[in-house]
């Protein structure tokens, strides 16, 4: 099966490192859309169809965890795999990413392989 | 935490991204005067953090280095990327070094880092609060880090 893809991120760099770590892992993907912070991302869920959503935490204008709870309240949304990939691996922001729907959690720094297994973790899951 | 102890902490964090990144390998300390390079050329990046302690991290490499590192993270040759990627590419790992370092020196509490900005605050006599700095050699240049910690809860 291939996924429509969505990567917020306000680093231009992360999120084309994400996308290319994506094609190496052999995850097919039948779209990747990109979104600089979460309002981005909110445009992009209105008018795109999306299945996994890459999600930074720390954005300007609206942030991951903002961006969660909209999603969590949005029925149009309810289909959505959520990841968080984030520089805070404190247990704190973990649990609370998690209570807010996430379904995983990568932390940066990252080699390839363990977005690859996130997301491979996550699709065995949701079928 | 006392500056001592935060040293080693920070080798720790630069040498986890630029391994996993960049598959580069810092090779000890050194300083930017022996690298022989002048602090107006640097390649910088800053940011704001807040938690149970908050301040500011910055991080500075000579543009060769700069260049280097942004290559081996963007997977890209070095000839085709533009001044602002390289420094974009700064930025990223500015918040990358800084969250895996507040990470190490207190692993529970969460902590919210502003967007990381090409800025460098180098005066040490400026300094807002306790300064720590520390610079990592490269083959290709080095790696300058320093943290200031302003309030801790």
């Amino acid at each position: 099966m291939a996924y429509n893809v969505l990567i917020v991120d306000d680093s231009p760099g992360m999120r084309k490192v994400i996308r290319k770590m994506l094609g190496q892992s052999g995850f097919v993907t039948a779209s990747c859309l990109e979104a600089g912070d979460g309002l981005e991302a909110l445009a992009v869920l209105s008018k795109e169809r999306v299945d996994i959503v890459f999600t930074d935490i720390n954005m300007p204008n609206m942030n991951g965890e903002e961006l969660m709870e909209q999603i969590s309240i949005k029925p149009e949304c309810k289909h959505l795999l959520v990841i968080v990939v984030s520089t805070d691996r404190s247990e704190e922001r973990m649990q609370r990413m998690m209570a807010l729907g996430a379904k995983g959690y990568v932390t940066k720094p990252f080699v390839p392989r363990t977005l690859g297994y996130a997301l491979t973790k996550l699709t065995a899951r949701s079928v | 935490m006392q500056a001592v102890n935060v040293k080693p902490l920070m080798s720790d964090a630069v040498a986890e991204v630029l391994e996993a990144m960049c598959f580069m390998f810092p090779d000890g300390e050194t300083t930017a005067a022996e690298a022989g390079y002048s602090e107006r050329e640097w390649i910088c990046g800053e940011l704001d953090f807040s938690g149970s302690e908050s301040g500011k991290f910055g991080i500075a490499v000579p543009p060769l280095a700069a260049v280097a590192i942004a290559a081996n993270f963007l997977g890209d040759d070095e000839s085709d990327l533009t001044s602002k990627q390289v420094s974009e590419v700064i930025c990223e790992l500015t918040n990358m070094i800084c969250g895996s370092l507040l990470a190490h020196m207190n692993p529970k509490n969460a902590f919210t880092l502003s967007p990381p900005r090409p800025e460098f605050s180098s005066t040490v006599n400026g300094a807002q609060g306790e300064r720590t700095e520390c610079t990592f050699a490269l083959d290709e240049g080095f790696i300058y880090t320093w943290l200031e910690i302003r309030d801790r809860i």
